[in-house]
């Protein structure tokens, strides 16, 4: 590092006092700074023309050509805008009256404020549930015969209240339900109850044909049992 | 006293109080409105930075800590910063105008400060000095071509006696900037000075 071999000072050091001389000039340093300039000057020469160099600068620098004065005139434009001023903060704009928002409005507002992909995955979903719902309800409703068939054992025509004789039936375990429905057909007889837990039914029958739907249930190969029973035990 | 007077003053402008607000305005505005007329250089955008700080001081006013520097400092860097605004706003209109005429050019570059090398001599060098032009006249041609922040922080170290610390608070820049903006705008100075032959004549003895 090199030092000014007058005043033992290092080249960084000059700089900086070198940076002060305009202020030491004007005497705006503080008094610490002050004294270090002023012994700084004794013996660096560069120094010395840098203070002659401000001092003449200062000394000829141009006074101002045009002054510029405060006037009542000018207070009282600033005074319009102080009022300007006031006017806004005292009576701030009332926002116009916001409509509520529709039902079509409120879930676009919920829409936009939902993150894309959630967005995204509820439309999918939206678009799977509308195309399960036209595959399983437009063909019922287009073809309404083209369903299913379903077969009951019962007459829904007829009512469920044993009105003539009541006949216990047990079948063989290979009896389908269409070979029981044909026989039941014949037999003019219907289920009133069962099958119970032992695997037999209780029918009907009128008491005028009781003898030949007894007869016909008799003649099925696959009726094991074809028992009438008292009206009172059919009750129960 | 000024100093405690425009603290007192600057109270009731926080609390609204337009008369201490006019009494501020005849104390203070014509200390940084001298200083906006050298950096800014038109009196009409003067007047609009005068009234720029004078609104941001009755907006405000409780804002000012005096623990934080003088009041002076706190106006002179508000002054600083709206010259800057307008200056800034002033080149823009005319890019913008320069853009919309470009025939213009020419003439836009020529400002108003080179109105002194048409009334002056045509001729460079020393022989300005015996044709016309004194030292004043070439340190106001001089001083009139520095940029807006070249003058302030000459003004303020030499003609406002500030502090280096007050002009880096005013300019709102660190010291070591302050110090070589000025090292740099006296330089500027100097080689226009003698780019119309001219020179600082050197002072007598430095008096230590």
């Amino acid at each position: 590092m090199t030092t000014d071999r007058h005043n033992e000072v290092s080249a960084p050091e000059h700089a900086e006092l070198l940076g002060l001389i305009a202020w030491y000039v004007k005497g705006s340093l503080t008094p610490m700074e002050n004294a270090v300039v002023k012994q700084h000057l004794v013996a660096c020469e560069i120094c010395r023309r840098e203070v002659s160099s401000c001092e003449a600068l200062a000394d000829h620098l141009p006074a101002s050509t045009e002054t510029w004065k405060p006037s009542p005139a000018h207070f009282a434009d600033i005074l319009a805008e102080v009022d300007k001023l006031e006017a806004a903060s005292v009576t701030p704009e009332t926002p116009p009256p916001v409509a509520a928002p529709g039902f079509f409005q409120r879930i676009g507002m919920w829409l936009s404020k939902t993150p894309s992909p959630v967005r995204w995955t509820l439309a999918l979903e939206t678009l799977a549930f509308a195309a399960l719902a036209l595959f399983v309800v437009l063909p019922l409703y287009l073809n309404p015969g083209a369903g299913g068939v379903f077969e009951t054992l019962s007459n829904a025509e007829t009512p469920a209240t044993p009105r003539g004789v009541s006949i216990r039936l047990m079948f063989a375990e290979d009896m389908t339900t269409r070979e029981l429905f044909e026989l039941l057909k014949q037999a003019k007889a219907q289920i009133h109850q069962g099958p119970s837990v032992a695997g037999d039914y209780t029918v009907e029958v009128s008491a005028e044909d009781a003898a030949q739907s007894l007869a016909t249930l008799r003649a099925h190969s696959k009726v094991r049992l074809a028992q009438p029973v008292e009206s009172s035990s059919s009750d129960s | 006293m000024d100093e405690i007077l425009g603290i007192a003053l600057l109270k009731r402008i926080a609390a609204k109080d337009r008369k201490a607000f006019e009494e501020f305005y005849y104390l203070y505005a014509e200390g940084f409105g001298r200083f906006l007329m050298k950096m800014l250089k038109q009196r009409d955008w003067v007047d609009e930075a005068v009234n720029d700080v004078m609104l941001t001081v009755w907006q405000l006013a409780e804002r000012y800590n005096p623990e934080r520097g003088r009041l002076s400092t706190w106006l002179f860097g508000i002054a600083h910063n709206k010259g800057l605004k307008i200056l800034e706003r002033a080149r823009r209109r005319r890019e913008g105008s320069l853009e919309e005429y470009p025939d213009e050019i020419d003439s836009e570059e020529e400002d108003a400060s080179d109105a002194y090398d048409r009334a002056g001599p045509s001729a460079s060098g020393p022989e300005r000095v015996v044709m016309g032009w004194e030292l004043g006249d070439a340190m106001s041609w001089a001083f009139s071509k520095l940029s807006a922040n070249h003058r302030s922080v000459i003004e303020l170290c030499f003609t406002e006696d500030r502090s280096y610390q007050e002009i880096a608070d005013i300019m709102g820049c660190p010291i070591n900037t302050v110090k070589t903006r000025l090292f740099h705008a006296r330089k500027r100075l100097a080689e226009s000075l003698a780019r119309k032959g001219f020179s600082l004549p050197e002072q007598g003895k430095v008096a230590i």
